[in-house]
């Protein structure tokens, strides 16, 4: 049997830009946006319910995502199918997970685990957490006992009892066998390449877009977790991601909102729009300060559509989909354009038709590029400070406004995303 | 919750025989400091650490990267003269600046200051 390490089964859909880790949907994301999410799902649905919606997001996800690399590790013991499942998720930066047991449950141990460790990171000085933190580790332990155990998907349950985040000194979890799970539809990658509309280049940049992605991914294809499960890259801590976790404790979570609390559906779209501000005001940010891309792309320039081109790389780098620039007048209009985005896939498999434009993080993200290329002079090495946050992102009208105007998960040809500036 | 990176926005400067330290913010807290030599260049850098046995680890073209014990990283862009300190993040948080200081001195050290 053959233990995968983290980078060696990435691949990509040619020319989509749509990053398969064993065939599974995966994108990179840092713990700035996880923490953001997961806190979004929590103020929308409550702590229980948004922490069990997050664990069953997990769950299923990572059921399909450990079947996959089982299967094609060769792995045939619960031991060696157990061993599979932590190397990687430590290969892919969420820490470390020791899971035991059997058919009738079992424990689970975890250090250094992403959520926990990063919420105590940026967090844990200033504000006491008394629900655990570790939804996802917690689905991803039970998914890894059901496919050791050979049991249906969906079986276990599993508790954080522990939680560094709370201040305890451990993260650790108690599985045991609970109720079937409704079937759900899986999204794995020939079902995004089923879905797919046809692909097309950056109106503006594509040669240097596709060159710095190129070196992007070149760059962190051999990045995994170090013997802590932690991920650097960049300067930042990441994580290698099931898209549809992501994705369904965004989309489940709006459902729950549009049935049952219909008044806070504006709310709740401006917070999913918000974790793409998040991401790339940090992660992007990030990237575009470091000295690896001072030194891959050269010092900055100043002008503002350098940073976007710049942008769209990184995007499609860290497996968001297809990003190009469709149109840009300077300090005016902003235009993004794919012909598949990491949301419309999974919306599209998991629900099919949307009657509406929804894909949140695109449009966040697009504002959030608009406002780095154009209020922020990356020549100066700005820090990306909390103040600094504020003042792009909140307090009153933004100069910058975004609207979704095509979106391929209502069946259009592509997705766009309009940003303008309004001040 | 705050959003971003750091919530300590204070500029934070430390000196250590000829290294500046000012701390950047970035991912985590107190993790980045950019390293500032009163008369040496990163240049100098680049070619004092392998002299002394550090092994330039760099994937990158036009990067120079120095894995330093404890997992702090010294990253180097020679033809900007940048140099950027990383601390690992298992570095508890009050004894940040006291390591950056500490991995100051040992630069200093490096370079014969």
């Amino acid at each position: 049997m053959s233990t995968p390490a983290a980078p060696s089964l990435r691949t990509y859909i040619p020319n989509y830009d749509l990053m398969n880790y064993g065939g599974i949907p995966t994108v990179y994301h840092c713990h700035h946006f996880n923490l953001f999410l997961d806190q979004t799902i929590d103020d929308a649905l409550g702590p229980d319910e948004g922490t069990k919606l997050r664990f069953i997001a997990a769950r299923e996800a990572s059921h399909h995502f450990i079947r996959a690399l089982v299967t094609r590790a060769g792995a045939l013991t619960p031991a060696e199918r157990l061993e599979v499942a932590q190397r990687t998720f430590a290969g892919m930066g969420h820490g470390r997970l020791q899971v035991s047991g059997d058919r009738a449950g079992g424990t689970a141990t975890g250090e250094f685990l992403h959520y926990g460790f990063s919420w105590a990171e940026k967090y844990g000085q200033k504000v006491r957490r008394r629900k655990p933190a570790d939804a996802f580790a917690a689905g991803y332990a039970a998914a890894a006992l059901e496919v050791a155990q050979s049991l249906e998907r969906e079986t276990m349950s599993a508790e954080e009892t522990t939680c560094i985040a709370t201040r305890a000194p451990q993260c650790t979890f108690t599985l045991k066998p609970g109720p079937q799970a409704k079937a759900v539809v899986p999204v794995r990658e020939p079902d995004v390449r089923a879905r797919v509309k046809p692909t097309f280049a950056s109106a503006t940049g594509e040669d240097t877009i596709s060159a710095i992605a190129k070196g992007l991914r070149d760059f962190t294809a051999p990045v995994a977790g170090d013997e802590r499960g932690l991920v650097q890259a960049f300067g930042v801590y990441v994580t290698l991601h099931l898209a549809g976790y992501y994705n369904r404790i965004s989309y489940d979570a709006l459902a729950h909102v549009v049935a049952n609390k219909p008044a806070l559906v504006p709310m709740l779209e401006d917070l999913l729009r918000e974790s793409g501000h998040v991401c790339v005001f940090n992660t992007f940010g990030g990237i575009l300060a470091s000295p690896e891309w001072e030194a891959m792309v050269g010092k900055h320039s100043g002008d503002p559509q350098a940073i976007i081109l710049g942008n769209l790389a990184i995007a499609r780098a860290l497996g968001f989909g297809h990003w190009t620039l469709a149109e840009y007048q300077p300090n005016e209009r902003v235009v993004l354009r794919a012909p598949a985005t990491y949301e419309s896939v999974y919306y599209l498999t998991r629900h099919g038709a949307s009657d509406r434009p929804s894909e949140y993080f695109f449009q966040g993200a697009a504002l959030a590029i608009a406002q780095l290329a154009h209020r922020i002079d990356w020549r100066q090495k700005p820090s990306l400070t909390q103040d600094f946050y504020n003042s792009l992102f909140k307090g009153g009208t933004l100069p910058w406004k975004v609207e979704q105007t095509s979106c391929t998960a209502c069946g259009h040809e592509y997705s766009e995303v309009v940003a303008t500036r309004v001040g | 919750m705050d959003e971003s990176c750091d919530d300590d926005d204070e500029p934070v400067r430390l000196e250590a025989r000829g290294v500046v330290l000012e701390r950047e913010t970035g991912c985590a807290r107190w993790l980045r400091w950019s390293v500032h030599l009163v008369d040496r260049s990163a240049d100098d850098v680049a070619r004092a650490l392998p002299e002394k046995g550090h092994e330039n680890t760099s994937r990158l073209p036009g990067l120079a990267l120095f894995v330093l014990p404890g997992r702090h990283q010294l990253l180097l862009v020679p033809a900007t003269g940048r140099i950027q300190l990383r601390l690992d993040i298992g570095v508890p948080h009050e004894d940040r600046a006291g390591e950056a200081l500490r991995l100051g001195r040992w630069l200093a050290a490096q370079l014969g200051g």
